[in-house]
């Protein structure tokens, strides 16, 4: 056993579970900070955020932050990971000693009946009456003292973003763990009679009423109007997508420019040979084309958070449940088809919170169609090339329209894709959209920081793995057979013979043998697709992609551009969205059939573009 | 017998019970608070009357038409 393990078996563990909204995470984030460590639970695709915590007597505990849940009955895989960590019986870990139960005071009837069921277990627990002050706001008072006394169970008031109660908790948890006393399991109740014992309890420790969120309702009233809704949603989109594109651009530069200075320092320092290469031209240039995604992807998922803490994107669910509804899904599905648009692979990953497995299968199988940022140099340097840079109206030009013609293009692809598999291969009923719109409240800066921190440190433990070595096999493939010790060109190595063979297949799309070889290694990141091209047309390596655009401007007909165009509207090429896939599916089946059918509609649409360009040009 | 999907928006009644005998559907009601004697209130409704967004006690939650359906109000 490694020494870290040993200490965190002797290390007692603390479980904090609430509903979704209940401010669970905020409390964590108050109460740990920076000491997160993100893992995944062995067998099972959902994060382990736990951190190390020092309660006031010098002891030590393990806080592990569940994933949200409305019961323990569960409708999500999130949601079966909380019940099976409770009960124990989540391989490899350990049940918790402690529980730290978050009940949000505004909500008190509702959270309670979660609360019950968790006391049912038995396990001593400390309850965070979290959001008092909002509670007050409302002119609603509760009696904790009155509470904990029915309960059994000390409860202690807390506002997390304001880090108010955090000591009461630490001296609370500390408390019990002292008392080491294991409360007796009882029977589990059904729905109703925990929903009558929980409003039951609620009236009975309740002192004042509030007249309910009068400023929520108000503000609803704006956000949810049936035609002002849908436009701020709309506006809202516009300005997160403009910002990722405006804000992104810098740090992108800066992590392209040190990636280049790596391999340079590596060049420069290891004697040239196989060792040498395949640093610099496997693991730097393919782990550095995905890591350069870094900065778009943080600066859509601060917006993703920023809006999910003031409560807004369950109103955005809300306002697109209908659209998504005649595709078969439900607004559920909206953050994850959302964030696919920076990257499918977190995309996929967020479509964990949708309920209906149906639908959340349907939303990882369409999840690539979203113009993912590493198609972005792909369109910009054969737009560049093939596209007039003719004003159309104002300050929109052509190529700008194209650009945002591919992007609808791939939403609408979406849409179809989504309707056509719920009508095939995920038909069935699937459960309508049921949750719960918090009330709205500042979201903290603590909470975003901590938030896109394990986000960024889940992205790069992939860069590190999938994608290194996906890249690693990529560059073997364009690096083997060599020759005299030297690498051959592309053409003569195992990439560019397997590009050659497959050139007959897509040759009815208009693409010659250098697309065909650069769709190979582009399996790594559609991007690749551009360095490839620019090492095929053996040009100036100092600025490849200016060159690029010059030399496709004649290699290339238009309607072979065109159809390269479509071509990666739909084609999944990305080897880790389909690593994502099997992970998320649990098998082969449905990354191979996501494969299959992608590929299938990308020749087509290619295809038909091709022609009718031929045809019409 | 009045259903809750055919409340206007901004009009409030009293839970009476469900409609249609779905065990799993009654479950997912009950932990978000619908049920028996529980003041409900139709608070918005999407552009084309779907979904709604609907205050249950202290609670508000989002659901569709559909599921509104399931429940009884007078």
């Amino acid at each position: 056993m490694k020494p870290e393990a040993r200490l965190a078996a002797a290390t007692p563990r603390v479980a904090v579970v609430g509903h979704p909204n209940a401010g669970k995470t905020s409390l964590f984030n108050a109460l740990t900070g920076a000491r997160q460590k993100v893992a995944n639970y062995p067998g099972v695709t959902v994060e382990r955020t736990s951190a190390l915590l020092a309660l006031p007597g010098g002891r030590e505990v393990e806080l592990i932050d569940l994933p949200g849940a409305y019961s323990l009955d569960p409708r999500s895989p999130d949601e079966a990971v909380t019940r099976d960590a409770l009960l124990g019986t989540l391989p490899g870990e350990p049940r918790p000693d402690l529980v730290l139960a978050v009940v949000d005071a505004t909500s008190l009837e509702t959270h309670l009946g979660f609360l019950l069921e968790v006391l049912a277990l038995g396990l001593p627990t400390l309850v965070a009456l979290n959001r008092v002050d909002m509670a007050a706001r409302d002119g609603t008072r509760i009696d904790a003292a009155a509470l904990a006394e029915k309960i059994g169970c000390p409860v202690i008031e807390t506002v997390a973003v304001r880090k108010r109660g955090l000591d009461a908790v630490l001296a609370g948890l500390e408390g019990l763990l002292e008392a080491g006393s294991a409360r007796a399991a009882t029977e589990r109740m059904d729905a109703r009679r925990r929903a009558r014992a929980a409003r039951a309890l609620a009236a009975e420790v309740t002192l004042a009423r509030g007249r309910g969120r009068v400023l929520t309702d108000r503000i609803d009233r704006v956000v949810l109007h049936p035609l002002g809704g849908p436009l701020l949603l709309a506006a809202i989109l516009f300005l997160v997508f403009q910002a990722v594109f405006s804000l992104a651009e810098t740090p992108m530069g800066w992590i392209e420019a040190g990636v280049m200075e790596l391999q340079a320092a590596t060049s420069a320092t290891l004697p040239e040979g196989l060792v040498r290469d395949a640093l610099v031209d496997g693991v730097l240039a393919g782990v550095g084309s995905v890591l350069v995604f870094l900065p778009q992807i943080l600066i859509l998922f601060a917006f993703i958070l920023a809006l999910e803490a003031t409560g807004y994107l369950g109103r955005a669910a809300f306002l697109v449940d209908r659209l998504m509804a005649r595709a078969g899904l439900s607004g559920m599905s909206f953050i994850p088809l959302l964030s696919s648009f920076a990257c499918a692979i977190p995309g996929i990953m967020a479509a964990r919170t949708v309920a209906d497995p149906r639908a959340r299968l349907t939303t990882i199988l369409v999840a690539p169609l979203m113009t993912c940022s590493a198609r972005l140099p792909v369109y910009a340097v054969v737009i560049a090339a093939v596209i007039p840079a003719q004003p159309v109206l104002g300050p929109v030009g052509l190529q700008g329209l194209v650009m945002f013609g591919l992007y609808v293009a791939g939403a609408v692809a979406g849409f179809l894709a989504a309707l056509a598999l719920r009508a095939t291969v995920t038909r069935g009923a699937s459960l309508p959209l049921l949750m719960e719109l918090p009330a709205y409240q500042l979201p903290t800066l603590r909470d975003l920081a901590l938030g896109l921190w394990v986000r960024a440190m889940l992205f790069l433990k992939r860069a590190g793995t999938i994608i290194l070595a996906a890249s690693f096999a990529l560059w073997a493939l364009a690096s083997f057979p060599r020759a005299g010790g030297e690498a051959p060109p592309l053409a003569a190595s195992y990439a560019g013979r397997l590009g050659a063979a497959l050139q007959p297949l897509v040759a009815p799309l208009g693409f010659g043998e250098d697309i065909a070889l650069a769709l190979v290694p582009a399996m790594a990141a559609r991007e690749v697709a551009v360095a490839t091209l620019g090492t095929i047309h053996a040009i100036d390596a100092e600025d490849p992609t200016a060159g690029l655009v010059e030399r496709l401007r004649t290699a290339w007909p238009l309607p072979t551009a065109l159809a390269f165009l479509a071509w990666f509207v739909f084609a999944p090429q990305c080897i880790s969205t389909l690593a994502v896939a099997r992970r998320e599916t649990g098998g082969w089946r449905w990354p191979l059939f996501m494969l299959a059918y992608l590929f299938a509609l990308a020749w087509v649409a290619a295809f038909v573009v091709n022609r009718a360009a031929l045809a019409l040009l | 017998m009045k259903r809750l999907d055919q409340l206007a928006v901004g009009e409030a009644g009293v839970v009476t019970g469900f409609v249609g005998g779905d065990p799993r559907i009654e479950t997912r009601l009950l932990e978000m608070g619908f049920d028996e004697g529980v003041e409900v209130k139709v608070t918005d409704a999407a552009a084309g009357g779907d979904p709604l967004a609907v205050r249950v006690g202290p609670t508000k939650v989002a659901l569709r038409r559909a599921l509104a359906g399931r429940i009884a109000v007078r």
